[in-house]
């Protein structure tokens, strides 16, 4: 497992953290001894992880989409632990909606939550990760940033918008020793998913028909991808987003 | 409970070359038993404990009956199926003869397709099989146009295989760019800085980078990520 190659690292910072692969990601750092902030907002779902782990965790309320807050709780951060060298963007939420008739409110706090908010993350980031000398980023993108997608169109626009921001991230930012990756995970067992399910805005089936690995993944599975890309494991590897979706988006099987 | 490492068996084909000695050292850190399959051995000291668990065989790329040698040298179960092999030809399109084109494309391409057809009743039911394309095989390279077709060349074939596979059987590629080893000498010698300048993390890959990959690939970590294509430049694709 490419984790035996895991320097201590300073600490890492994940938005979206209390749920889904956030959260699976701060079990899986939290597991291995690492120190992790997690950014989420103050009364959203999910609950916090951080039992037994002997100061190594915080618990910061803030809305990624509120710059000023997101500097703030970042501050915070790096006040606390003297810095950080990991940012982990995975804060998320939905709208579906057909776009002839998407509210503009929606529109705007989908792409304010997923394409500023990380945004803002990284910026306000900046200042710890560059004196870390050898940082790692990695932003949540999506299938959904690759493929067309009825009623998704602000999810759609913002995850092709995270990975381009990805990309001239990690060329703008490798001479200050920051690498920017991105994972797009394909369907995952999250609550997220489940609550699309049960409004009965996600069938499943057919999903699962058209993945070859034939089930949707588990988020320790998409925290597994991501941890790889912030390790030293990935050193030659910036600005490429990594598709961890058991081959969905390839589909071939239009085909036969 | 999955199958621990030590129990599990890797063919690395290309396996005596800089990123085939690579996996070969990860894998054998990790206690997988590594068969290496190339067309002469390399000098090498390994240390006692891996020296057990390793193995070289004789493979030719270009001798079909040499694939179905391979995998039967690595036993019954093939866990992981690294296919490093292959060739960096340099001649400009006009100046490729119809001989040196067939010769890049069965080493490249056409022995990859030998080896995962002689492999497949040995797959293990969770088993990893990393294909090593190109930054070539995405953008393509001026004056390697036999190289760069064998390497988009991969990408179709595992596009197509990974449905075919079955089980829980991933495959993946990874796309290095400018790695300092041997076989990228003369590029780099031709080039000056103009690749350094153009790479944001502004040096070369080593062969122990792709081998991280590739490693990453075949462990339980990449257990989701299946039909990939890593690419593995420092950035110098993006740009």
């Amino acid at each position: 497992m490419s984790t035996e190659n895991h320097r201590q690292p300073l600490g890492a910072v994940i938005t979206g953290g209390r749920s889904g692969i956030g959260r699976a990601c701060a079990e899986a750092l939290l597991g291995r001894g690492h120190r992790v902030a997690v950014l989420d907002l103050p009364d959203g779902p999910g609950t916090a992880t951080g039992s037994g782990t002997q100061g190594r965790f915080l618990q910061l309320g803030c809305d990624v989409s509120d710059r000023e807050a997101v500097a703030e709780a970042l501050a915070t951060v790096h006040d606390r632990w003297g810095g950080f060298d990991v940012l982990i963007n995975s804060a998320g939420i939905a709208r579906p909606g057909p776009s002839q008739t998407l509210p503009a409110q929606d529109w705007e706090l989908m792409v304010n939550v997923h394409l500023s908010g990380t945004m803002w993350a990284c910026q306000a980031a900046f200042p710890a990760l560059s004196a870390s000398g050898r940082a790692a980023i990695v932003n949540l993108s999506s299938v959904a940033g690759r493929m067309g997608m009825p009623h998704r169109a602000s999810y759609n626009a913002a995850k092709a918008g995270i990975e381009g921001l990805t990309r001239s991230l990690a060329v703008e930012w490798a001479p200050h020793g920051i690498r920017c990756n991105a994972v797009a995970p394909g369907y995952v067992e999250t609550s997220f998913t489940e609550a699309l399910a049960e409004a009965g805005q996600l069938d499943k089936r057919p999903i699962i028909q058209r993945t070859p690995l034939r089930r949707f993944a588990r988020p320790a599975e998409i925290a597994e991808a991501i941890l790889f890309l912030a390790s030293p494991a990935a050193s030659f590897v910036t600005g490429h987003t990594l598709v961890a979706d058991g081959g969905l988006t390839v589909d071939g099987a239009w085909y036969g | 409970m999955a199958v621990q490492d030590h129990q599990r068996t890797a063919v690395v084909t290309g396996g005596e070359g800089s990123i085939g000695q690579a996996v070969a050292r990860l894998l054998l850190a990790r206690g997988v038993r590594v068969v290496s399959a190339d067309l002469a051995p390399a000098h090498r000291r390994l240390p006692a404990g891996d020296a057990e668990n390793f193995s070289y065989t004789g493979y030719d790329a270009q001798d079909p009956e040499s694939a179905r040698a391979t995998v039967a040298a690595a036993g019954e179960r093939i866990d992981y199926l690294v296919l490093a092999a292959g060739i960096y030809p340099a001649r400009g399109f006009a100046d490729i003869s119809e001989d040196e084109w067939q010769g890049c494309l069965e080493i490249n391409l056409t022995a990859v397709y030998r080896m995962i057809n002689a492999a497949l009743p040995r797959l293990a039911p969770d088993a990893s099989i990393v294909l090593v394309s190109s930054i070539a095989g995405l953008r393509g390279s001026k004056g390697h146009a036999h190289y760069a077709a064998s390497k988009a060349g991969l990408l179709g074939l595992m596009r197509s295989l990974m449905w075919e596979l079955g089980g829980q059987r991933r495959i993946n590629a990874v796309s290095p760019g400018i790695i300092d080893n041997p076989m990228t000498r003369p590029l780099r010698e031709a080039a000056g800085d103009t690749i350094l300048r153009s790479t944001p993390l502004g040096r070369y890959g080593t062969a122990d980078e792709v081998a991280a990959v590739i490693g990453f690939l075949c462990s339980p970590a990449a257990s989701f990520i299946h039909g990939e294509n890593i690419s593995i430049n420092g950035g110098f694709y993006v740009n």
